[in-house]
């Protein structure tokens, strides 16, 4: 179970940073933009693959009995992959670099253009949403992984742990 | 083994019907048609209604004609200094917004059960 947390913990924080720098080409210039956010793509779906479970058990009771918070929580995710679905599609509509390499010539459009930007906007909000409702988990999974081992190992020793402990001393050897 | 290729292939359903629904959306319908012309509505694009020149308000994505309008063919301009101003705005942005769910999601005492200090010393 542990293991699990930390993994899941590992890869939404590298889903993170990646969104973020994908998110400002500016960051990397264009031709990295494009593969970087194929990559981040591919951690986006083993993100969905890691989280499959709660997927099936949320979509099965959606109508049925079930928390308003988790219904909401659902609903969010799910328009989360849409809308990165569009990011993806409409980015390599206007790929220079990536589909160059695959050797297809697409027409370009504007609004394959307006459409990743509008996506990419509606997909900052939706992330923020997402990372909120799933703070809880955040805080606690980055409490118990990554603050407290740092924490223990730039602790000093106590004097608790240098106490000392009374023997015996034979004089006669 | 089996398992995860059914749920590989059931996502990958999924995004194939997305990116039908999309580029029909796109190439067919009227939406697509007056998106591509700049006058979709989103304050995001109502100032460049160029072709070329698209901004993402949001994002501080902003494509310049150097970088993918003609003239310049894979040539490309970025400044780290930009990019990465780019970056903590976009963190700002998610941190907000999380805060704000945070905030408003934060479970309240009700007031019956709020703790009042009280004296052991009374008779």
């Amino acid at each position: 179970m542990s293991v699990k947390t930390k993994t899941n913990l590992i890869v939404d924080i590298v889903i993170l940073v990646a969104f973020l720098v994908a998110n400002n080409p500016s960051l990397t210039g264009l031709p990295v933009h494009e593969w970087f956010a194929l990559a981040a793509g591919v951690v986006l779906f083993a993100h969905i693959l890691f989280h499959w479970d709660w997927v099936v058990n949320v979509s099965k009771t959606f109508f049925n009995k079930l928390i308003h918070e988790s219904r909401f929580n659902y609903l969010v995710d799910a328009l989360l992959i849409v809308d990165f679905v569009m990011v993806f599609i409409s980015g390599l509509m206007i790929s220079r670099s990536v589909m160059l390499t695959l050797g297809i010539h697409l027409p370009a459009s504007p609004a394959w253009r307006e459409f990743h930007s509008l996506s990419a906007n509606l997909a900052l909000v939706l992330t923020g949403l997402h990372f909120a409702m799933h703070w809880k988990w955040f805080v606690n999974a980055m409490q118990r992984y990554i603050l407290t081992p740092i924490h223990t190992l730039t602790k000093r020793p106590t004097t608790g742990s240098l106490a000392i402990q009374p023997v015996k001393i034979d004089k006669s050897k | 083994m089996l398992k995860v290729i059914f749920r590989i292939f059931l996502i990958l359903i999924v995004i194939a019907l997305v990116s039908a629904a999309l580029y029909a959306l796109v190439q067919n319908t009227s939406l697509g048609a007056s998106f591509g012309r700049g006058d979709f509505g989103s304050r995001a694009f109502t100032g460049q209604t160029s072709s070329v020149a698209i901004s993402g308000t949001l994002t501080g994505t902003s494509f310049s004609p150097g970088r993918f309008g003609e003239g310049s063919e894979g040539r490309f301009s970025f400044s780290l200094l930009r990019g990465l101003s780019g970056v903590l705005g976009n963190t700002i942005a998610i941190g907000a917004i999380t805060l704000m769910v945070v905030l408003v999601r934060k479970p309240r005492a009700p007031r019956l059960l709020r703790v009042r200090p009280v004296s052991l010393d009374q008779p």
